[in-house]
């Protein structure tokens, strides 16, 4: 049989006629990119906040101060003058992202012609900020040294300072994928329990067993929360084995309690099971759960502080992420995993990982009703 | 009345601009089989949504056992049939049961008895051990009923009950709905067959929300002079009037 325009074109029709009555899925189709491409844009266009470097100089070398402080703020760099022994607590309490400190035999060093030795503590957990803090420092070396016009200040610079960097966490041992490992653990968890959860209630609306639920004893607090015990044995299974295969196949270095890392992903779970549940209410069968992805998980990807950290947004977006669990949890495992803290350092984030649960189980329960 | 099991007053349900319930009253004493008939859309499904608390009326009230449909306490009381299968396909004919069992409380050797006896009765004994997914769609319906009985419910709300189930078996549901009904259970069953019809003690006809008549089958032959219930239905839809009872 010949191929017939007219058949093909009624089955085009069909389809067409499908999407042009899904107006949810047209809207996903022709406006989910653009909110997407603009807040990514959004994020890389606007200014990121200048990196808080202490600046450390000798008493002696007072008079070159002002000229040093302006030809780093020239850079963008936001700066404080600190004292050399208050370097480490000011990195440690995250008031700084770098301290540069100049020696204290630096006149000496540039009277007898040497190269200056200039210590850089970084502190280090942020690769993108680490990134910065080196490429800005760079240029204002050179700038101090060579061609800018106030070489005069420094006449006898025979040659770059040379830049000693310590990190106070991370440094050489910790790759890329170390610094990612964190948002992985919290992100695939968020992602398959949350897409899992509402596909799994859409399943009791679709079949109707929600309504022999809502007919039973069952209360929805316990429809929520048993739901919640399900996914929690497979989510802790998939999280233990994300953590060991990052630790032993992909090699990431990496310090705290592990016992950390999965109370952080407990709450990561619950979270996402409340939220896939009260927004499942939201949606009519399964493809519609899946266009939340560009909506609920993407913006959390770029806001979470998964690439890029919370304080290098504008502060829309960084509001935007506050209001998100999964900026929390990548906070508290990057704590962990990355800088060694311990309880004592994260507890707000999973105070707010805690209060997020809440909510959602809250939103979940609330909504299961609105499915019969 | 202690023996009044359901009590529905001045009911009344509108989704958006639509009346689906329009001031329905009725009352339904215990060990009734109670059923509710009338052409699609006429608020069969409505009322008994309302009257298992899945939906909310909007004005009037709809109170079993003295208590307002839907109390958490009364729950374990009622037994419902969707019309939707409400089963989890992805579980064996016993999981489901098993579950549905758990959910209601039922556990150890009780649960293994009344287990086997919702099996016995739906006849799916044999097909213990297979899938929802696996089952044609009038076996799934079996096992929809099956779920509503096992905890034996004083009151039980079938919504079609048996649709797509062969007429033989059918014979054998109705045997039991009789029986249960025998021991004191209250079935609300909504039917589209009227030989159905005519085994309820009494039948509410519904048309666009409305009751147009309540009453035994027999009166109901009787009062509109018709051989059979499937013209008196007729007869009653097109007069559409609500018909005065004698």
């Amino acid at each position: 049989m010949s191929a017939s325009l007219d058949r093909i074109w009624a089955l085009a029709l069909r389809v067409i006629r499908q999407f042009r009555r899904d107006r949810r899925t047209l809207a996903l189709l022709f406006l989910a990119p653009l909110f997407v491409m603009s807040l990514l844009a959004y994020m890389i266009q606007s200014p990121s906040s200048s990196v808080r470097l202490g600046l450390s100089l000798p008493s002696a070398a007072a008079p070159l101060q002002g000229v040093v402080e302006e030809a780093l703020r020239a850079q963008g760099l936001e700066v404080t003058v600190i004292q050399e022994q208050d370097a480490r607590e000011l990195l440690e309490e995250g008031k700084l992202d770098a301290a540069l400190l100049f020696p204290q035999d630096l006149l000496q060093v540039l009277a007898a012609g040497g190269q200056p030795k200039v210590e850089l503590w970084l502190e280090g957990s942020e690769p993108s900020i680490n990134g910065e803090v080196m490429a800005r420092l760079t240029a204002f070396l050179h700038n101090l040294s060579v061609s800018s016009p106030r070489q005069g200040v420094l006449p006898n610079l025979p040659a770059l300072p040379e830049l000693v960097t310590t990190y106070l966490y991370g440094g050489a041992d910790f790759t890329t994928v170390s610094y990612l490992a964190p948002a992985f653990v919290s992100f695939f968890i968020f992602f398959f329990v949350f897409l899992l959860s509402a596909v799994s209630f859409l399943r009791e609306r679709s079949r109707g067993t929600i309504e022999r639920l809502l007919v039973s004893p069952l209360g929805r607090g316990e429809i929520v929360l048993g739901y919640a015990l399900g996914f929690l044995l497979f989510a802790l299974v998939q999280s233990a084995i994300i953590l060991l295969f990052s630790i032993y196949v992909l090699g990431i270095h990496y310090l705290g309690s592990l016992w950390l890392v999965y109370l952080v992903n407990f709450l990561v779970i619950l979270s996402s099971v409340g939220l896939g549940i009260f927004l499942s209410a939201f949606a009519r069968n399964e493809l519609q759960a899946v266009q939340f992805i560009p909506i609920v998980v993407i913006p959390q990807i770029l806001l979470g502080g998964f690439f890029w950290p919370l304080q290098q947004m504008a502060p829309a977006l960084r509001w935007i992420a506050q209001a998100m669990p999964m900026t929390y949890a990548i906070q508290a495992l990057k704590a962990v995993m990355v800088r060694g803290q311990g309880l004592a350092a994260i507890w707000p984030q999973l105070l707010a990982l805690l209060g997020f649960t809440i909510l959602f189980f809250l939103l979940a329960a609330l909504s299961v009703r609105k499915m019969a | 009345m202690n023996d009044e099991v359901v009590r529905v007053e001045e009911l009344t349900k509108d989704f958006g601009a639509l009346r689906a319930l329009d001031r329905l009253s009725l009352t339904i004493p215990r060990g009734t089989i109670y059923g509710l008939v009338g052409p699609n859309g006429s608020g069969k499904s409505t009322l008994i949504k309302i009257l298992t608390g899945l939906l909310r009326p909007t004005s009037g009230q709809a109170t079993l056992f003295g208590q307002t449909a839907g109390t958490i306490s009364i729950r374990r009381r009622i037994g419902y049939m969707p019309q939707l299968e409400g089963l989890y396909l992805d579980l064996t004919v016993e999981e489901n049961l098993q579950f549905f069992a758990s959910v209601y409380g039922l556990k150890g050797a009780d649960q293994r008895v009344r287990t086997e006896e919702a099996l016995s009765l739906v006849e799916l004994t044999a097909r213990r051990g297979s899938k929802g997914e696996e089952l044609s769609g009038g076996l799934r319906q079996r096992l929809s009923l099956a779920c509503a009985l096992l905890h034996r419910p004083e009151l039980l709300l079938l919504d079609e009950p048996t649709v797509g189930v062969d007429p033989e078996l059918r014979q054998t549901f109705w045997e039991a709905f009789t029986r249960m009904a025998g021991e004191g259970t209250t079935l609300i069953i909504s039917t589209h067959y009227l030989e159905e019809a005519s085994r309820c003690r009494r039948l509410a006809m519904l048309r666009d929300g409305q009751l147009l008549v309540e009453e035994s089958p027999a009166r109901i032959l009787e009062s509109t002079g018709e051989a059979s219930l499937e013209e008196a239905f007729l007869r009653l839809g097109k007069e559409g009037r609500r018909v005065g009872l004698a």
